[in-house]
């Protein structure tokens, strides 16, 4: 940890502190209180209907969070539309769905954020994108549309997208769930490579495997609450807390 | 292995490491065989199906076929041609149609070329059509004209006729009785042109009424007893060759061969003295028609052959003066009945036609109307095209860019351009020499011309505006949304004739100031907004189906609302709705007809004027009506033709496949 460019100066690139949601009346996020280190890979699993995607939707505020805060890179995060739209430039995200633009090619997708929010010259914007298309391993689909590609080169595709924009934090929601069991592998070549180079990444996975080799810390949630935080050694050989025993005894 | 039970601890199949050759399918399931076999003859009911629908279409189109070949007469189209396309529109001032016609053809052409497209089709289209109209005049030209018959009764003598024709023409005048009771009864006894101008006294009406007489028993065609002389006359009223045709001797023939290029005149004499005549030759006084016993009784037809009927075009009239010399005077019993010219409209034809006649009387003069713009499209047509794909082919893209950007700002230009031409300026005289484009009052604009006027200009700003209310009915904001369905639903409550009687009575009435807008303005404003809430739905069905994700993933990347409305939402969504957009267009523009109701002549308005307001015309609704039938079909399918294109082009989750 030796860079420590975030503004606040507390060492953390992201803090939740007693962060609450709901849905309507229903209770999604409770209490949580998450710190997050730059250069940390982080992986958040648990159940389905846990929350876990939500409190990663509510850190670039794709969800609104009703109590508590959330400050990412010094900045916090309110109803000001300004300081969201810092964030999100800082951000990048990656969805199970991938999310691609369909009517854009693979370059125009990957350039058109850069070009717009960024404000890069195109020249320099597409240099980036092929930069990042042979990072991620498909330097040849660059003028194809997502739909000629496979489900793991559109996430691929995705991920270049979203490291275009340069960002801080990469945050994954599932990326992988979305597969098929022989396109997981290249997707989570490009995610452990990313991690060795220092990327912050909050990660939702159920790639049990990834977060053991990968993972800092391991964060297991359930019904909206934190159980259990550790590192993938404390977590998968010897948690502390029953749901996490009954969690791992039924996935593993 | 085969006969042997599998089970799987025993034995495994193994795939063998060659796999089977690819065989073709069996051959009566593949190609247009397979096609007809799957698609129409599946089964017994599928068969009948296609039967049934076969000899409805074919048993349809032969009717309407042979009717348009063969009974109709096309002039009511080819005389009016002027009125229907651009209405009241100056006549010296229609080089600036003109004009837009050809920049929307070289812009076309230029578009087709440098953006490629089904260049190949398009292009053998051009050519047969460039073919046909090249070759059929003058094909044409070679075809006998054809008889026109007018009738002389013992009342009515009807004529002199008057008509134009060249040295060495040969004209042939028959007398042919009409002393048969049953002829008169059949439907078309005859097949030919006969004298049809307006009035009770016209070859037609005169006929009409004696078949009716026969057919109640009033009238016996066989008591025939006319006695006539059947005159051809120069232009000086000298008579070049006649003939007598008496009761005894009813038909007469004579050919006569013109010496020079000129007016002639076509005179019966009917001779009403019931005296014998005698011709004198060589001082003898022979008898040649006996004496009779009075009154004259009985119809005749006088044919004339070799004779055509004459265009009532003004360009044409001065034409004919030209190498004809003015029309000719001569004496005649009743003064109204003697400038009577063989006028294309004052002919018409009656029983059945040959497919020969159809051509030169009806197909010819429609070429010649419009053969001078065909050859002018084609050409400009092809000369864009070509530097379009001149442009395109070539290896410097740069060349490519700079006309494709061309093209895209010709057609920005283009709309208001001809804006500009169609309407002139004010003051035209005060401006620029180049820019004197005097004033042409919007109540002058009329026929296609209109109708065109109408339906692009409503489209071009019903489009945004349309997008700007369905992301205003979407909008957080409740006021702004609030606006929006208010807007919406209540034009859309409404019949489009009530607003248009809105544009034209009431909004002056609330608005003095606005009361001297044109009302062509107030209607546009009308059919804007009508479409542009029709479209806000449409567009509102598109945004709908972009999945919430995509929306995400544009604000995850940063992009603010603007932004990802513009660049991710709206082309999505309007590519999906590209079809309904084209169906409501083409829905606009066939609803643009109702405009005529509230006083502007737009192409159906003329029609209607012209069929319902000249006397000539009024027998020929079916041809007229047939005629813009057409037309709006063919512009319509222009319109959804080019939403296909669109459809198949570009990328996007709703993008349609071309076909390889």
């Amino acid at each position: 940890m030796s860079e420590q460019s975030n503004s606040n100066g507390s060492g953390y690139i992201i803090e939740c502190q007693d962060v609450n949601k709901w849905y309507g009346e229903f209770h999604v996020l409770k209490d949580i209180n998450v710190k997050v280190k730059e250069r940390e890979v982080v992986v958040v699993i648990g159940p389905s209907g846990s929350g876990k995607s939500t409190l990663i939707r509510c850190i670039n505020r794709l969800e609104e969070h009703q109590e508590g805060n959330i400050i990412v890179d010094g900045i916090e995060l309110s109803n000001d539309l300004k300081n969201i739209n810092l964030i999100r430039r800082e951000t990048g995200m990656v969805f199970q769905s991938f999310n691609l633009f369909p009517h854009l090619t693979v370059m125009q997708n990957i350039t058109l954020a850069q070009r717009y929010v960024r404000r890069r010259p195109r020249r320099d914007a597409e240099d980036m994108a092929r930069q990042l298309l042979q990072r991620v391993g498909i330097p040849e689909q660059a003028n194809k549309y997502p739909g000629q590609l496979s489900g793991g080169q559109q996430q691929r595709v995705a991920i270049a997208r979203a490291l275009a924009m340069q960002p801080k934090i990469m945050l994954f929601d599932e990326p992988t769930s979305a597969l098929d069991p022989e396109m997981i592998k290249e997707v989570l070549d490009v995610m452990k490579e990313l991690a060795r180079s220092g990327m912050t990444m909050l990660v939702v996975t159920h790639e049990m495997g990834f977060a053991r080799e990968v993972a800092d810390r391991v964060i297991f949630m359930d019904s909206g609450r934190i159980v259990e935080i550790g590192t993938p050694e404390h977590f998968f050989e010897n948690p502390n807390h029953e749901r996490t025993k009954l969690f791992l005894s039924q996935i593993l | 292995m085969s006969e042997k039970i599998h089970r799987p601890d025993e034995t495994f199949y193994v795939a063998p490491k060659e796999p089977p050759a690819s065989r073709r399918p069996p051959a009566l399931t593949i190609g247009p065989v397979g096609w007809l076999r799957k698609n129409l003859f599946s089964g017994v009911g599928n068969t009948l199906m296609t039967g049934i629908t076969i000899s409805l279409i074919v048993a349809f189109l032969y009717e309407l076929i042979t009717w348009s070949i063969v009974k109709a007469d096309w002039n009511v189209v080819n005389n009016t041609m002027r009125l229907m396309m651009v209405g009241l529109y100056p006549i010296d001032q229609i080089w600036r149609i003109q004009l837009i016609a050809v920049l929307l053809v070289f812009l076309s052409g230029l578009g087709v070329g440098v953006w490629g497209g089904n260049a190949r089709g398009f292009f053998i289209i051009s050519l047969i059509i460039i073919i046909a109209a090249l070759i059929i005049p003058l094909g044409a030209e070679r075809i006998e004209p054809p008889s026109i018959r007018f009738i002389v009764t013992s009342t009515d003598p009807n004529g002199p006729i008057l008509f134009v024709g060249d040295e060495g023409d040969t004209v042939g005048l028959t007398v042919e009785p009409i002393d048969d009771n049953a002829v008169a009864k059949q439907e078309s006894p005859f097949t030919g042109f006969i004298e049809n101008s307006a009035g009770a006294s016209s070859s037609r009406a005169l006929w009409n009424n004696a078949k009716a007489q026969v057919v109640a028993g009033k009238l016996d065609l066989s008591q025939y007893n006319l006695q006539m002389t059947v005159q051809l006359l120069d232009s000086k009223g000298k008579v070049l060759d006649e003939s007598l045709s008496t009761p005894a001797h009813r038909v007469v023939n004579f050919e006569f061969k013109l010496p020079a290029n000129g007016w002639y005149i076509v005179q019966v004499l009917r001779d009403d003295t019931g005296d014998a005549i005698f011709s004198s030759v060589d001082g003898l006084q022979l008898p040649v028609a006996a004496a009779r016993a009075l009154p004259n009784t009985g119809f005749a037809w006088v044919r004339i052959d070799g004779v055509n009927a004459m265009s009532a075009q003004q360009a044409d009239v001065e034409q004919r003066t030209k190498t004809y010399g003015g029309l000719p005077t001569i004496q005649c019993p009743s003064t109204a009945e003697c400038r009577r010219q063989l006028l294309e409209e004052n002919v018409r034809y009656e029983g059945s036609r040959t497919f020969k006649a159809f051509l030169k009387t009806q197909l010819d003069p429609f070429l010649a109307e419009i053969i001078q713009a065909l050859i002018v499209g084609f050409v400009v047509m092809l000369v864009a095209y070509s530097l379009g794909n001149f442009a395109k082919q070539s290896r410097n893209p740069a060349s490519k860019k700079l006309v494709s950007r061309a093209a895209i700002i010709g057609w920005v230009i283009f709309f208001p351009l001809s804006w500009m031409l169609l309407s002139g300026f004010k003051n035209a005289t005060t401006l620029h020499p180049f820019l004197e484009l005097p004033q042409v009052a919007q109540s002058l604009w009329g026929g296609l011309i209109l109708t065109i006027v109408l339906t692009f200009v409503s489209l071009t700003f019903a489009f945004p505006i349309g997008i700007l209310l369905a992301l205003g009915r979407r909008s957080k904001l409740p006021i702004i949304s609030l606006f929006c369905v208010l807007f919406i639903e209540i034009v859309r409550g409404v019949p489009l004739i009530t607003i248009l009687f809105m544009a034209k009575f009431i909004v002056p009435y609330f608005a003095k100031s606005l009361s001297d807008t044109e009302l062509l303005i107030r209607l546009l404003v009308g059919l804007t907004l009508f479409t542009a809430a029709y479209n806000a739905e449409v567009v509102r069905g598109g945004l709908q189906i972009i999945p919430k994700g995509q929306i995400e993933a544009a604000q995850a990347l940063g992009l603010n609302p603007f932004a990802t409305n513009v660049f991710i939402v709206l082309p999505q969504a309007l590519r999906a709705v590209i079809p309904a957009i084209m169906s409501q267009s083409v829905s606009l523009f066939k609803d643009t007809t109702l405009v005529s109701i509230v006083g502007l002549f737009e192409f159906l308005g003329m029609i209607e004027l012209i069929v319902n307001g000249q006397q000539v015309y009024r027998p020929y609704q079916r041809e007229a009506y047939l005629f813009i039938g057409v037309i709006y079909f063919i512009i319509s399918y222009i319109m959804s033709s080019l939403s296909r294109r669109l459809e198949e082009s570009g990328a996007g989750t709703v993008r349609k496949m071309r076909k390889a």
